[in-house]
């Protein structure tokens, strides 16, 4: 596999893009509530929880290991 | 040079009858290596030939190749496979925040609203599609960067990518899995 593909290497950037992206999804405009409630049940809200926590974690400057 | 490479491409293109190759790995390479920092206008007015090689090399897929992405070998197919994928998204990416984009200059509008109309679609399709296979860690931070560009750009135009992105996709790459915790 090619050097820059290297996951240790990839790592911040991938979780960086993700986050980005995130963020970006989040502020458009969506379709109407009801249809987003639906996309929320029943998985959804895990994934929004954990990915709360990985920003709160990041804000704070915690080591996610350590934790 | 660009149409002689662009049939040197489609020559070589990965098909049932042959296997991803040097040759159409090279050949995106050098497209990217001459229009990265800029595209002449013989290639904006002829577009067609390109994207669909571009097209295609996405579109193709291989179950088989697939499961090999820890390749070794940098001369297998499975590395061409990838490492073309990886190109022809690089590609795009420059397209969706440089040359297809009026926000990164006023004058790339008017090919922008051109170049997005005609193949926005079909790239948004093949892209997401991307997302949910095996791929090199470069190319899924390529395409996710092209989503995040065309949100900022653009939002009307991924508004039926948002849910599955922002509930599906993005909560896969930004939860912690066992290989991050020894890279974090």
């Amino acid at each position: 596999m090619p050097r820059e593909d290297d996951y240790s290497l990839t790592f911040t950037n991938t979780k960086l893009a993700s986050t980005d992206l995130w963020i970006c999804m989040c502020e458009i405009p969506q379709q109407p509530r009801d249809s987003l409630e639906q996309q929320l049940a029943p998985s959804s809200p895990k994934y929004l929880i954990d990915i709360f926590k990985y920003i709160v974690m990041k804000l704070e400057g915690a080591n996610l290991i350590e934790r | 040079m660009f149409p002689a490479l662009l049939q040197l491409g489609q020559v070589a293109m990965p098909s049932a009858a042959q296997l991803p190759n040097e040759t159409i790995f090279l050949v995106c390479k050098c497209y990217w290596t001459g229009t990265h920092m800029d595209l002449t206008d013989s290639l904006r007015s002829n577009d067609l030939g390109w994207m669909s090689l571009f097209k295609d090399v996405l579109a193709y897929d291989d179950p088989d190749l697939n499961q090999k992405l820890h390749f070794k070998d940098k001369s297998s197919p499975e590395s061409f496979y990838f490492r073309t994928r990886k190109v022809v998204t690089r590609i795009l990416l420059k397209y969706y925040q440089k040359h297809a984009n009026g926000k990164y200059h006023a004058v790339n509008e008017p090919y922008a609203a051109e170049w997005l109309a005609k193949y926005n679609e079909t790239f948004l399709q093949q892209m997401y599609a991307q997302l949910t296979k095996p791929n090199l860690p470069k190319t899924q931070y390529f395409m996710m960067k092209m989503f995040s560009s065309l949100g900022y750009y653009r939002p009307q135009l991924i508004e039926n990518y948002v849910g599955p992105l922002l509930f599906q996709i993005t909560p896969g790459f930004l939860q912690m899995r066992p290989e991050d915790e020894q890279v974090a």
